[in-house]
């Protein structure tokens, strides 16, 4: 049985008259011990999945699953106290600004500590060693000294190691790393991605990384889902989504790159920009910016298809060679 | 440096920078004397009309304090900076008042650097209003063309920042920057807010109005992938001085400075065969306060020896490109 596992999962924002849908039908299971990356634009629900999660969407943001259970437990109908206990124990977050989600009026220490004695208790002398013995796992150089600073005495790359600190402090079975590394220059950023492959390895963890960043995604993760305008466009291992995206989206993204476009003067880009709330197309989401979408594609929205490995939204995925296997359909348009 | 211009042209370079340093005054506490933080220490460059030059370093390195003495924001501690037969280091004001708008900057934040109560048209008329004698109707043609070269439909002058997207807000921001005919733009990491596929269209129109205005553009990014697109020359940047200099196929195809060379096997790359075996700096960029006594990077490089921590290097020609590294021969 998979460790999460999260079927049809909706989140809703406005009026329950004109909803804004931000996530619509996202299917996730992931198994202990599994790198999974979730990549996407802004605006695409990637954050916003994380946090329903972490049952941090509050009124008037609506959240809504045929099933979102952790660990056989149903986390959308189990009680508010029960889900707490869970909550930075088995399942714990690092969010993206390091800078920011730190409070800056108390210690390391003290931030430290605090989720330990919400979840483990104990002596203030126990819950003090324990906290060194973190900043020590996460390789934090002179961790005596760190223990007593406040945030605004760390760097960036440091705060981060904190917040990573923080969330492995009760062992959880479930870290979700939403951009951890964006705000982070590369050399900081190699080795906070390092520390979190190195910690997920020794605890057996499940490690969920949201990102904008696809060389981090082909870097570190096992399998990868591809968000666009809150829906999955495209989920499978990584070589196989790498290598031969069956998605035009996913295509296109990987071209924008400018790793990809070595030697030409201009870089390949997606015309258009992501839909917003009152433009979505009523066919498929990525149609008008498609290279390849043909008259059906703006009038029926394609569902989430194939056997396998690799599930793709397209009503005409691309065939190994990156070529749509609809070119039958077009010369006839 | 002032060797390899030489050598490279008979005709000056656009901008001339020479032993570029700012010292900024640090308080320590009330009774003790302030100390300097060496934001900038000694940096050389040149830059030709219609080329790109890449400033890449950590944060902390001295990018942006670079960005500020060459838009003229802040002025020199020490050092020459020529903006064509400008010495604006030494400039008087009316020097100056010719040279600003000469150089202008792009930001990183497009949701920042537009303000968020002036219509678009304005923003784009009111270097005009200040540097030109032209008249309403002149500088309305101009925003409206100018919106046009940048990608962005003339009705939309009488709408605020708030109605467009990261994307084109960025657009607009570089379109501000154009109004006056700059010969040189600051870019201060442009692209590094935006998404992927908006990223490439915006590198797309960096480099198009290059090709169409011979702009010159200093590019300061940390993202190395970009840099590797767009740059013609690269200047590495490691605690407010140069270690590196060279023209983009050197540095990317040969690094030569350990620091390029951790920087560049830190990248995260989409083709395996592309990751380099990784260079795993330990620590963190060391205080401008206390910098170490020998080479800066010292405390962190694997092939550091004693001479090292002892000795500042000098940045020297080596394999066409510039380098400040006492072992490069051997490593």
């Amino acid at each position: 049985m998979a460790l999460l596992d999260i079927q049809q999962l909706r989140i809703e924002f406005g009026t329950e008259a004109i909803p804004f849908t931000a996530v619509d039908g996202l299917d996730l299971q992931l198994e202990q011990g599994e790198v999974v990356g979730i990549v996407g634009e802004s605006g695409s629900g990637k954050s916003v999945t994380s946090l329903a999660l972490m049952g941090l969407i509050d009124y008037p943001g609506r959240v809504k699953a045929e099933r979102m259970e952790f660990d056989g437990r149903d986390l959308l109908h189990m009680p508010q106290r029960e889900r707490r206990s869970l909550l930075g124990k088995d399942i714990a977050m690092i969010f993206q600004d390091p800078m920011t989600s730190l409070n800056p009026s108390f210690t390391v220490a003290f931030q430290l500590m605090e989720t330990l004695r919400v979840h483990q208790g104990g002596s203030k002398v126990e819950l003090r060693t324990r906290a060194l013995e973190l900043l020590r796992q996460v390789n934090i150089p002179d961790p005596e000294r760190r223990l007593d600073a406040y945030p605004h005495q760390l760097s960036g790359g440091m705060s981060q190691r904190v917040m990573v600190a923080i969330a492995i402090a009760c062992n959880p079975r479930l870290l979700i790393a939403d951009e951890p590394t964006t705000a982070l220059d590369v050399t900081v950023q190699a080795q906070m991605l390092e520390l979190l492959l190195q910690l997920q390895r020794e605890r057996g963890m499940a490690l969920m990384l949201i990102t904008h960043d696809l060389s981090v995604v082909a870097q570190t993760a096992q399998r990868v889902v591809v968000m666009y305008a809150g829906q999955v466009v495209e989920t499978g291992t990584v070589p196989e989504i790498f290598n031969a995206p069956q998605h035009p989206y996913t295509q296109a993204l990987l071209a924008a790159l400018p790793e990809h476009n070595i030697g030409r003067a201009r870089l390949q880009t997606i015309p258009g920009m992501v839909p917003g709330q009152y433009d979505r197309p009523t066919g498929c989401l990525l149609g008008p910016r498609c290279a390849y979408a043909v008259a059906r594609c703006s009038q029926e929205r394609p569902a989430l298809q194939g056997g396998g490995h690799v599930k793709v939204r397209c009503h005409f995925p691309l065939d190994r060679a990156g070529h749509p296997t609809n070119s039958l359909q077009e010369a006839s348009r | 440096m002032s060797d390899l211009s030489a050598a490279s042209q008979a005709v000056l370079p656009l901008l001339r920078a020479n032993n570029l340093t700012k010292h900024y005054p640090v308080s320590q506490g009330w009774f003790r004397p302030k100390a300097m933080a060496k934001a900038l220490d000694g940096v050389s460059f040149t830059l030709e009309a219609g080329k790109t030059l890449a400033i890449v370093g950590e944060s902390g390195c001295g990018k942006s304090t670079l960005a500020r003495q060459i838009t003229m924001i802040e002025s020199l501690t020490a050092g020459e900076l020529w903006l064509g037969d400008l010495n604006v280091a030494a400039g008087n004001a009316a020097t100056m008042k010719q040279a600003r708008p000469l150089v202008q900057m792009v930001f990183q934040n497009p949701y920042a650097s537009l303000n968020p109560r002036k219509k678009v048209g304005a923003m784009l008329e009111e270097p005009l209003i200040i540097n030109t004698a032209l008249s309403k109707s002149e500088r309305s043609e101009k925003v409206g063309a100018m919106m046009q070269q940048v990608g962005l439909r003339a009705e939309f002058s009488g709408r605020y920042p708030h109605m467009f997207s990261g994307g084109q807000r960025q657009r607009i921001a570089i379109a501000r920057a154009l109004m006056l005919n700059p010969q040189v733009i600051v870019a201060d990491e442009p692209v590094s807010a935006l998404d992927v596929s908006i990223q490439a269209q915006v590198l797309n129109l960096l480099m198009d109005i290059q090709q169409a205005t011979k702009v010159a553009y200093l590019f300061i990014s940390h993202n190395l992938s970009v840099v590797e697109h767009i740059a013609d020359q690269v200047l590495v940047m490691y605690l407010g001085k140069a270690v590196e200099y060279g023209d983009k196929a050197a540095i990317f195809g040969q690094p030569l400075h350990p620091y390029t060379r951790a920087l560049l096997a830190s990248t995260p790359r989409i083709d395996p065969a592309q990751r380099q075996a990784k260079i795993m700096l330990d620590g963190e960029l060391p205080s401008p306060l206390a910098p170490p006594p020998g080479c800066a990077f010292s405390n962190r490089c694997p092939h550091a020896i004693e001479r090292c921590r002892q000795e500042q290097p000098l940045l020297q020609l080596f394999k066409g490109s510039m380098v400040a590294c006492h072992r490069v021969n051997e490593i």
